[in-house]
């Protein structure tokens, strides 16, 4: 690492990033991106379609190239990735396993090449479902072939886990099971984990924290134990509502009992006394920030 | 996983030599001299395989490979059977069957570099393998590996399996096998196992040769699989072709293609005035052309770190 950096760069963050650029073009996919993620944490990446998340995740596992500081696991991606994929798994996409293969030889393939892949484990995993280790991964459902990939993952001892959009296209049942099992079986106090989805309602209960991107910019980054200070709702009455879009609201919306407004920062007592104090989704709070950012 | 196509190829292979045995026989009974020309002519250019040690007495025997092999020397015929008829037929059937072998390995090789750093972008698979600890140098090497080792260790095997089988079939039979063909005359008195042995270490030593030579080749094979988008076998075809035609059109010259010609493994006889002399290319092109493959690699591995995407 030629340039020269901040002493505190990297020191016990399980991944470190400053000012992080990817460019295709004109186009500025990751647009100087600062992200610290601390041990432990699992953060919740959300952003509409095209606002650099898949990029930003791939520039973490060095499959971008990309400028700026990058540490994960205290090395650089760009320059040892398969060193830092001893300690880092992903699953990048739903069903890019190879096709090619039988379940028992992904499983030959993997013990192969990963030091830390327990194997006894991905086949108990395996063993709760109805995935033999005989069958070709090209005649499983889509289903199936994620369940099997969240199998290896899960028997893979790693600090850090990163999912790209790990559910989509995937039934709501199955959705919950994949969390469930991932906050049941895997997460603990040492493991780091990144959700990137478009369903931020259904791993909200299991986060720590949350990162909102934009046209390739971070536009929050809170703890969500913050967010839901610094957010507040209230739903007021059409009387008090030109009263409360005084105080600066930063968005509005109708429901059938009347007008909800958000607030950042709000004194939430002020605020009390205007309407009926809520707390707001995270969704709500993302579509928020997303309309402040387009109109400035 | 890597083994299973060419393992099946190999057993069906080695049925079909045995099966169309008894339909060569009828072609080589009839004009022995004809195909012992042709094999001899053919081996001279497969230069991955045969090349030099091609023990043919009958036909052409003008024939000097492109690399010239030490203890790759005369005629294995006289000492494989005593009878002419016998000796002939098994000097001829065996390269024949080995040259068989080298064909179709370098065809199998030929469609697995090309497709190897191809299918996995196709269907997205690479995203799978790149989340092992695996580096690209090192998945790299080992399909390499394969093509350039393991592959032809699978079929010399193989062949020489073959060869064994027939040798014992044709060589050894004390009673006519066929009334009316040659093959029904052929006896056992003077075949020795040993010259057996020394016919298939000349075949491995000239396919070790061989593959020395055809390791840029290999390597240029996989760039093109790994730089495609739509399809590599184009890229490795008309990227060579432009180049010859651009040379030739502006420079007038055909450097590019006489260069090319030298790592390509060849298939077609190349009629020479010179009495079918070629010479050797000497060390230093040898040299130069695992020079462009070190480079090739590093090129390779670089597009399959960054240039994935299809």
């Amino acid at each position: 690492m030629g340039e020269p950096m901040n002493q505190e760069f990297g020191t016990n963050a399980v991944v470190e990033a400053r000012s992080l650029q990817r460019h295709f073009g004109s186009v500025r996919a990751v647009d100087g991106v600062d992200l610290t993620l601390k041990p432990g944490s699992i953060t919740g990446l959300v952003g509409p379609n095209g606002a650099g998340k898949t990029t930003l995740l791939r520039c973490l596992l060095g499959l971008e190239r990309s400028r700026g500081d990058l540490l994960v696991m205290q090395r650089d991606p760009r320059r040892q990735r398969h060193r830092v994929q001893e300690q880092v798994c992903f699953i990048a996409d739903t069903a890019v396993l190879p096709r090619w293969m039988r379940v028992h030889q992904l499983l030959d393939y993997t013990a192969s090449v990963h030091p830390r892949f327990d194997r006894s484990r991905a086949e108990a995993i395996l063993a709760d479902t109805n995935i033999a280790p005989q069958t070709q991964i090209r005649t499983l459902s889509k289903g199936m072939t994620v369940q099997l990939h969240l199998a290896l993952v899960l028997a893979i001892d790693a600090k850090l886990l990163i999912l790209d959009e790990p559910t989509l296209g995937l039934d709501i049942l199955f959705r919950k099971r994949f969390f469930d099992q991932l906050l049941r079986d895997y997460h603990h106090d040492q493991r780091t984990i990144v959700i990137s989805t478009h369903h931020i309602e259904e791993v909200e209960s299991i986060l720590t924290d949350v990162v909102f991107m934009d046209a390739g910019k971070v536009i929050l980054n809170q703890p969500l134990a913050a967010l839901a200070e610094r957010y507040i709702e209230i739903e007021v009455t059409t009387e008090q509502l030109e009263l409360a879009r005084q105080r600066a609201p930063i968005s509005e919306r109708a429901t059938t009992a009347g007008t909800v407004l958000m607030f950042e920062d709000g004194d939430a007592e002020e605020l009390a006394a205007l309407g009926r104090l809520r707390a707001p989704e995270i969704a709500d709070i993302f579509l928020a920030k997303l309309g402040m950012g387009k109109s400035q | 996983m890597l083994l299973i196509t060419p393992a099946i190829l190999v057993l069906a292979q080695v049925l079909i030599v045995l099966l169309g045995m008894f339909a060569a026989e009828q072609i080589l009974t009839t004009n022995l001299d004809k195909v012992g020309a042709w094999v001899s002519s053919s081996g001279n250019n497969v230069s991955i395989s045969v090349t030099v040690d091609q023990p043919i007495e009958v036909g052409n025997s003008a024939a000097v490979g492109k690399q010239p092999l030490p203890g790759a020397t005369g005629p294995v015929g006289g000492q494989l059977g005593g009878a002419p008829d016998a000796g002939s037929l098994l000097t001829v059937l065996l390269p024949l069957v080995h040259l068989l072998f080298v064909w179709v390995l370098i065809l199998i090789s030929t469609i697995y570099l090309l497709g190897t750093l191809y299918n996995d972008r196709r269907d997205r698979s690479i995203l799978f393998f790149k989340s092992m600890p695996v580096a690209e140098w090192q998945e790299l090497g080992s399909k390499l590996l394969v093509a350039v080792l393991l592959a032809p260790a699978i079929y010399l095997f193989a062949s020489c399996l073959s060869q064994g089988m027939l040798w014992l079939l044709l060589g050894t039979g004390d009673q006519p096998m066929d009334s009316g063909s040659v093959v029904g005359s052929v006896t056992v008195a003077g075949a020795e196992p040993f010259s057996l042995l020394q016919l298939w270490s000349q075949q491995g030593l000239a396919l070790l040769t061989g593959l020395l030579w055809v390791v840029p080749f290999y390597m240029w094979l996989l760039l093109a699989s790994a730089a495609a988008s739509r399809s590599p076998v184009l890229i490795a075809i008309l990227v060579p072709i432009a180049l010859i035609v651009v040379e030739r059109v502006v420079l007038g010259s055909s450097y590019s293609s006489a260069l090319g010609q030298l790592y390509l493994p060849q298939f077609s006889p190349v009629s020479d005035d010179s009495g079918g002399v070629q010479p050797s290319p000497g060390l230093q092109w040898l040299v130069a052309g695992w020079v462009a493959a070190a480079v090739m690699f590093a090129v390779t591995a670089w597009l399959r770190k960054f240039r994935f995407e299809l």
